[in-house]
């Protein structure tokens, strides 16, 4: 079954997103900031990442880059409220996929998903 | 901001008032309507090149409705505010003060980036002496970019508060 990893702080939008992506087939982990992301990344390897950016111990772009480090092909789709230019570049450069900026439609993220899983 | 506070909710919100305004550190309480009223604040603080706070207030009665809102649930579900209600709230918090960093970004600007939300829940008057105990200044005046949203179903308007923090004179 492909996994989807979904990381967020808010456990709200965990629990929205694991609801979403269970409904469409997914199996989902969930990792609460940067540093459960990159922990569950490295030992459970989801085939995409639903990645936020503002967390407290370790931001989303820093999770991001880490885990680029050690695996060029992670496919990791950045989710956040934050959609200044500056920042969507950064994400891309530092290995992101894709870019959604918050409030998203399910249907623009199951289509990000399936995007990146082609 | 009124767009996205709609998307997230599914209601039709929108803005019915914006100012900024610059009073004495000690009005801020004595500004506030009935500052005895149970009141939610979700609280941010910003950095980089707009370093300051950003408090997104509502009543209770009309947190529990949005909660509903965002939980797709029935009105009247949401009777208490746990962990997963406060999540939605900082979402709230968080999606309101994003958008405003967004629009107000300028080419040349680093980043700017909000701090992990948090939910105050108290009497107006306690949280905004919060709000002004965290002020970091040297002056005795505050300035307050405030935005006011509505929908049909609340029975008062949403407040977003940002608060700049004033040039430093030393930095």
């Amino acid at each position: 079954m492909t996994t989807i990893m979904v990381v967020d702080d808010a456990a709200f939008m965990r629990m929205r997103f694991a609801r979403m992506l269970g409904d469409q087939g997914y199996a989902v982990i969930e990792a609460v900031d940067g540093v459960e992301a990159v922990d569950r990344y490295r030992l459970e390897r989801p085939d995409a990442v639903l990645m936020d950016l503002t967390m407290p111990n370790k931001d989303g772009l820093t999770a991001l880059s880490e885990i680029y480090a050690f695996d060029s092909r992670a496919r990791v789709i950045m989710l956040t409220a934050l959609g200044q230019e500056s920042i969507v570049v950064e994400a891309i450069r530092a290995g992101a996929r894709d870019f959604l900026v918050k409030p998203v439609e399910p249907e623009r993220v199951v289509r990000a998903i399936r995007r990146v899983l082609a | 901001m009124a767009n996205n506070l709609s998307s997230m909710t599914g209601q039709e919100i929108v803005g019915v008032g914006r100012r900024v305004a610059t009073l004495p550190i000690g009005d801020l309480v004595t500004t506030a309507s009935d500052p005895t009223a149970e009141t939610i604040g979700v609280y941010l603080l910003l950095g980089d090149d707009l370093p300051g706070q950003a408090i997104l207030m509502l009543t209770l009665v009309d947190a529990l409705s949005i909660v509903d809102w965002l939980m797709n649930a029935p009105p009247g579900t949401t009777a208490y505010l746990g962990e997963i209600e406060r999540s939605a709230l900082c979402e709230l918090g968080n999606v309101c003060v994003s958008s405003f960093l967004n629009a107000v970004a300028q080419p040349g600007w680093g980043p700017l980036f909000p701090s992990p939300p948090a939910v105050m829940v108290d009497m107006l008057e306690t949280i905004l002496d919060a709000v002004a105990t965290s002020t970091v200044t040297t002056q005795d005046t505050l300035t307050i970019i405030e935005t006011m949203f509505t929908a049909p179903a609340l029975r008062h308007a949403i407040r977003l508060w940002v608060i700049p923090d004033p040039p430093h004179e030393y930095s």
